[in-house]
This record gives C-alpha cells, sequence and structure tokens, in this order.
C-alpha cells in the first residue's frame, strides 16, 4: 500500500484561497527572522562592494586626489587609460595571465587523474602538491624571485646539466618575465587544482567508469569520455578560483617578483592601478583602471555563466 | 508589531555599528593647540638613522612631557603608504619627506609651516623647495633637515689592486680604469636592487648625465617641455652610460642583482653609485679605504656635485598636536639639531654645518676647493609619471632591452602628458 503524502480535496487548488488564520503569523514570522538574518550580509555587501563600486564608478570621471573631486568627464579614460603609451601591454599582459589559465588547469587536471588512477605514493604526491597553497604571495613571490634570479639555483642547475646557453635573467628579460610570472602562478593554483580535482574524480560514481571498462574504453578515451564530464563541476570549480585571481589576486606576485617592470613587460590592470593610485597619486586614473577591470572580470564571468549554462542545457 | 520594530532596530544597529566601523578614526579636525607638548607620531623613510634617534632624545630633554613616537615604514613603498594615510584622514602626525615633486604629491595634506617657523630659520636651510612655487613668500609645506649627495662610492684597494692611482673624472678615463679593473678581475660598477625587483636608482646618474651635459637652464627646459630629453647632449651622454655595460664593465643584471652592496663591502666591486646616506654604512666594511666622487659622467673633467637640502619634515594638516609637531620640525633645523645630525654622520642641512662622517665631508670639502658646481637632485623635480618613465626606461637602457633615444622619447611622452597643475616651474636655474 502507498500512502500519499499530497493532501488531495479531488477539486483544483485555488493558491488564493489559504487558511489565514493559521499561515500569515507563520510566514510573517518566517520573513522576519529571514531579514534578520540576511540583513548584515545586505548591509555589509551594500556598503563594501555595491556602494564603492558606484564612487569608483564617480571618482573615475573626476579629478579626485582622495579627498577633494572635480568633474572631468571621460578625462581620465581618453587621457590617463587609453592614451597611456603602456595600455596595450598592460591589456596583452592581463589576457595572456588570463588565457594561461586553462592550460594551469588542465595540467592540474592530468596530474589528477595520475593520482586518482595510480595508488603508489597518492597521498606524498597530494600532500606535495597541496603545499603551496598554504604559503602566501609575497612568499611565493620572494622565493621565486630568488630562484629565477641571474644568479639563482635555477640557471646554476641549468649550467650543471649543461644547457648554459639558457641562462637567462628570468625577472629582468622582458622576453621573459611575464612568461616566469605565468608560470609561477599557475604553479601556485597547480596543488589546489589538483586536490580540487582528485576529490572530484574520487567521489564520482564508479559504476560508470566501471561500465566504461567492461566496455573497452581505456587511457584517454577514458579521461576525455568518462572522467571530464563526471568532474565537469569541479574542472569549473578551479578554473573560477584561477581566473578570479589572474584577474585580481596577481597583485603579490607582481610587487615581489619584477614590481611591473622591465618596463610594463609585467604590468597588469591590476597593478597600475595600485600605482597610478599610490605610487603617482593620479586616485582618479587607478579608479577609471578600477572600472575597466571590472568590466573585465564582467566579461569573463557571463562568459564562464553563459557556458555552464549551455552545458547544463545538453 | 513589536517583531517588526525589533527588525527594524536590528537592521538600523547592524548599518550603524558598519558605519561607526567605516568612519572611526576618520576624524580630520585640524587641531587648535598651540601649546608644546604630548605625544606626536613621527614616520621614518626606511629604518629610523641614528641621527633621528638622537635628534628625538633631545627634542623630548628640551620638551619635557613630549614623545615622539617614531613609525618606521618602508622605503620602497613609503610613498604609497602615506598616500593611503593622508588620503584617509589618517596620517602621522609628522612624516618624512623631500622636496619637489615628491612633496607636490603631498602639498594638500601637509601644514604651512611658515606660521610655525620664522623666515630666517627657514632660508637657513633652503627651505624654498618646500614652498609653493619654490617661493618662501608662499606657504612652506616641510624644512629640509639634511643636505643629501649622490655621489660614486669607491674602494681605493681595488682600484689600487687594478693599476688605477686616481678615480676617474671623465668618460676616457672611466673606461680606461674600467678596462684595467675588469682584467684585474673586479666588477668595476656594481648596480642593483636589495630587494632583487623594480631595478636600480638610475635617476642618480641621470642626474649627473645630464646636469652635465645641460645645467639648470637646461634642466628648467626640461621641466617645462620646451626642450627634449632626446637632444643630443644628453643622448650622448646616456649612450656613453650605456656602452658600460655593452663593454662589460657593470654588471649584466642590473635590474635584479640583490648583492650589489654585499660585494661592494667584500670588495669584489670596486664602485657604486650611490648618495651621502651610504657613507657611514661603507666606511663601517670599509674603513679608509673608501671615498667618495661625483660620477665622472662626463666629456671634460667633472665638475658637478649634486647635492640637495633633501630629506625633511612635514607636518599633517590632520595632526592633532601640530604645534607640536610643527616644534619637533622647528627643532630638526636648529642649530642644536642640526649638529646633532651632523655629530651622527648626516651632512645638516644648514649651511656651515660640517658632517662627522670621513666620506662626506671630503667630498664636500673637495667640493670647496676644486669650486665644483652644485646642482640639487633631478628627480626631485619631475612629476612622479615622469620619474617612473625615467627610471624605469634607463633601467631598460643599461639592460640593453632598449636605445637610449627609445627611452629618452617616453620621458618626453611622459612630460607632455603633464597637466598644467602637474607641471611645475622650480625655475632652478634662476633666470
Amino acid at each position: 500500500m502507498t500512502i500519499s503524502l499530497r493532501r488531495s480535496t479531488g477539486a483544483p487548488v485555488d493558491r488564493r484561497r489559504r487558511p489565514r488564520a493559521t499561515a500569515q503569523p507563520l510566514l510573517r514570522q518566517r520573513k522576519f527572522w529571514g531579514v534578520i538574518f540576511v540583513a548584515p550580509a545586505i548591509t555589509s555587501v551594500t556598503l563594501l562592494m555595491i556602494i564603492p563600486t558606484f564612487q569608483a564608478l564617480y571618482y573615475s570621471f573626476t579629478d579626485w586626489n582622495g579627498r577633494s573631486a572635480n568633474w572631468v568627464g571621460f578625462a581620465n579614460y581618453t587621457q590617463g587609460v587609453f592614451a597611456s603609451p603602456d595600455f596595450l601591454r598592460i591589456l596583452l599582459n592581463t589576457l595572456l595571465i588570463i588565457v594561461s589559465v586553462p592550460f594551469g588547469v588542465a595540467f592540474s587536471l592530468i596530474i589528477a587523474h595520475l593520482l586518482a588512477t595510480h595508488t603508489w605514493g597518492r597521498r606524498l604526491f597530494r600532500g606535495i602538491y597541496f603545499m603551496p597553497i598554504a604559503l602566501s604571495w609575497v612568499v611565493i613571490g620572494l622565493t621565486f624571485g630568488y630562484l629565477l634570479s641571474s644568479r639563482g639555483p635555477i640557471n646554476d642547475l641549468l649550467s650543471a646539466i649543461g644547457l648554459s646557453a639558457l641562462r637567462q635573467d628570468w625577472l629582468g628579460t622582458e622576453a621573459t618575465a611575464l612568461g616566469s610570472l605565468i608560470l609561477v602562478f599557475n604553479w601556485a593554483f597547480f596543488g589546489i587544482n589538483v586536490v580540487l580535482l582528485y576529490t572530484g574524480m574520487t567521489t564520482a560514481d564508479p559504476s560508470v567508469r566501471e561500465a566504461a571498462m567492461l566496455d573497452g574504453a581505456s587511457g584517454w578515451k577514458m579521461l576525455v569520455h568518462i572522467v571530464l564530464p563526471q568532474t565537469r563541476r569541479y574542472i569549473e570549480l578551479c578554473l573560477i578560483l584561477t581566473m578570479s585571481a589572474a584577474i585580481t589576486g596577481v597583485f603579490g606576485l607582481i610587487y615581489t617578483m619584477t614590481s611591473g617592470g622591465p618596463g610594463a613587460a609585467t604590468t597588469t590592470f591590476e597593478y597600475v592601478l595600485y600605482t597610478r593610485s599610490f605610487n603617482l597619486g593620479h586616485f582618479s586614473q587607478g579608479a577609471a583602471f578600477g572600472i575597466l577591470l571590472f568590466l573585465f572580470s564582467l566579461v569573463f564571468a557571463v562568459l564562464r555563466l553563459r557556458s555552464g549554462v549551455r552545458a547544463d542545457d545538453k | 508589531m513589536m517583531y517588526r520594530y525589533l527588525g527594524s532596530a536590528a537592521v538600523l544597529v547592524t548599518a550603524a555599528i558598519l558605519l561607526a566601523g567605516c568612519s572611526a578614526g576618520a576624524d580630520t579636525g585640524s587641531g587648535s593647540s598651540t601649546e608644546i607638548g604630548g605625544t606626536i607620531t613621527l614616520w621614518s623613510y626606511g629604518e629610523e638613522t641614528q641621527s633621528n634617534k638622537d635628534l628625538v632624545a633631545g627634542f623630548e630633554k628640551k620638551y619635557p612631557g613630549t614623545t615622539v613616537k617614531v613609525v618606521e615604514q618602508p622605503g620602497d613603498n613609503y610613498f604609497a603608504l602615506l598616500q593611503a594615510s593622508v588620503t584617509s584622514g589618517k596620517a602621522p602626525d609628522a612624516f618624512l619627506m623631500f622636496p619637489g615633486g615628491y612633496q607636490q604629491q603631498f602639498a594638500d595634506y601637509s601644514l604651512d609651516l611658515s606660521k610655525y617657523i620664522n623666515r630666517t630659520d627657514l632660508e637657513s636651510v633652503n627651505a624654498q623647495f618646500f614652498a609653493k612655487d619654490s617661493n618662501l613668500d608662499n606657504p612652506v609645506y616641510g624644512v629640509p633637515t639634511v643636505s643629501n649627495m649622490y655621489y660614486t662610492l669607491y674602494n681605493q684597494d681595488v682600484l689600487d689592486a687594478a693599476g688605477v692611482a686616481t678615480f676617474p673624472t671623465d668618460w676616457a678615463e672611466l673606461n680606461d680604469a674600467c678596462k684595467k679593473i675588469t682584467a684585474a678581475g673586479y666588477l668595476c660598477l656594481g648596480y642593483g636592487n636589495t630587494t632583487g625587483s623594480g631595478g636600480f636608482s638610475a635617476y642618480q646618474d641621470f642626474s649627473y648625465m645630464s646636469g652635465q651635459a645641460v645645467g639648470l637652464a637646461g634642466w628648467d627646459g626640461l621641466l617645462a617641455g620646451t626642450e627634449s630629453y632626446t637632444q643630443p647632449a644628453i643622448l650622448d651622454q646616456v649612450e656613453q652610460w650605456a656602452s658600460l655595460e655593452t663593454k662589460g664593465y657593470t654588471n649584466e643584471d642590473v635590474m635584479t642583482w640583490r648583492d650589489v652592496r654585499t660585494d661592494f663591502l667584500a670588495g669584489k666591486t670596486a664602485m657604486m653609485v650611490t648618495g651621502s646616506w651610504d657613507a657611514q654604512w661603507a666606511v663601517d666594511g670599509l674603513g679608509d679605504a673608501v671615498h667618495g666622487a661625483p660620477a665622472p659622467f662626463s666629456d671634460d673633467p667633472i665638475d658637478v656635485l649634486i647635492r640637495l637640502q633633501d630629506a625633511g619634515i612635514s607636518v599633517s594638516v590632520d595632526s592633532k598636536n601640530p604645534a607640536t609637531a610643527a616644534a619637533y620640525a622647528a627643532y630638526n633645523i636648529s642649530d642644536e639639531g642640526q649638529k646633532i645630525i651632523a655629530a651622527a654622520g648626516g651632512v645638516p642641512a644648514r649651511t656651515g654645518v660640517g658632517s662627522s662622517n670621513r666620506v662626506n665631508q671630503e667630498i664636500l670639502a673637495n667640493a670647496e676647493a676644486a669650486g665644483w658646481t652644485q646642482m640639487p637632485m633631478y628627480d626631485n623635480f619631475i612629476a612622479p609619471s615622469v620619474n617612473e618613465a625615467l627610471n624605469s626606461g634607463l633601467n631598460q637602457v643599461l639592460a640593453g632591452q632598449l636605445s637610449a633615444k627609445d627611452a629618452l622619447g617616453k620621458v618626453d611622452a611622459a612630460t607632455k602628458a603633464l597637466t598644467d597643475a602637474e607641471r611645475i616651474n622650480y625655475n632652478l636655474s634662476g633666470k
């Protein structure tokens, strides 16, 4: 015998006719406590995010010096941002760091897959890979600044293995500084991405994989057709976390490793926002770069959301 | 009903708490105290110097009941931190400041010290570069406490070992000396930065190169944007300077080398371009072997010494104890204060007060004996954006990544991009 939990009167439900005497006070109470509980969050978000964003937008149209502000229209954008001789280079640098993220995540995916499918040394390697996440950007930047310096261990290693021709002042040369920075940035996220993806792989329904194996799938086919779809949510999470950091969290590395140089070789929107505001005292131009950075993040957020929706529709 | 009121009250309380948090410390009262006493906070640029420690002790003794709380701020991030502090209304009572373009950024946040310090004292330390339009009739936003110099520190033992009898005075002699020093297995000129990022202070070299090439009148033209940085006289100087690297007379990793100081003290590097603030450090490490001389970046024997009444003190407009902060600034430039600076090895801003540091005193004496032309530090008088373009470009030039013409062209572009408010006519030549 099955018991229906639905209250069926046999007549169509009229949603307008509810028993007011008992439900309304309950609803009111729930609304009240709902408001109470979300009020701190809404207030915080409004005060610390929404209002500052609109303030930044306003200040980007003024000559704000930190205290007083006069309206100057688009001058900060036309003269301070787009007319800057380094603008295209800064844009390119920012884009290259973001574009590097899928490659970094792909590498993490391969390592996570190897860890998930090979039991030997799994715990040890997982620990080793996760270690960088415990380090701050400053520590990572200072350490790699030393490792990559012209007289540092990496160049010594190259000499030791007979590759002296490859010795470089990695962070002091325009051609290699950004590449070095990108590698260090992705290395810093490698550990957390491997652990997340590994978790996704080991918690996925094993029956699907077993069925695929029975059908003869293995290696590349297994990875592409079974593992990837099963861990799609985790891959998305890794991409979101790492891309967010690539757009707004790489400052510490740049500051400690290159200070944006040589020239503007490693300067990004995020870094120039800081230097314009605090090194040059051009707060309004800093605000304009901030708005640009916000729009930049928005574009990538929308792209990611749309791609996620499309994948869900399939 | 009670719940509704309670809910509204809770939302208001939460908002009030957050708002209170946001506004805490934002009290920007200019302070009306005229009595000297109480505590003031002073920001030092990097590690506090011995002279400042002695000055604080002297001031506190002279004015019982006063306390100067010194906060050491990192030099490489000093102005960024100060900018954030003054704009948020949380500035220290007094802060170390450099004249010219550096000070210009903070003029709106600095107290007019001419209301607290008499004109004679301001004139005695050449405080005009802290004044609006370099004129002591206008508001004076700070006072210089020391007179700093840019120069080349050199290790005479290394020069002797390489067979270089005297320190070079022009390009030809420098190239000849560097050839011998390099052949003897030493590094001739070391460039770098202790943090390993951000490059070296190329504006020190440029002060000599451009000063010798175009003089003060030429500097006025460069500052005003009426003369070009790519003019042949300057371009030739920068190209000769850049050739030092291609000839192997400097280290290759000029932008990232951290050990230039260590190598200099270890006797592996013969020379380094720095300033009078490093004299004590060098004497402590190398004793009698270390000397100072103007950077020999000149076709003719160099007759320029870059010297400026430089590091000084400004008082915040937001200080709650402006009288005491201004009194501390006044004490720094008083006879007593200047003697304390001299005793600690610094070069006092007040003319006629010598330094106890051998290297600094030696170079001051040489300047007087040889009648060198004293020119200020060029970087003090250019806008921060121009300084950034200049320093970054010259770093790349010496690293062999950019031609001298391209680098100087970028400085021209940065100068042209200045607004009228940012471009200040200091009239360095007095014409």
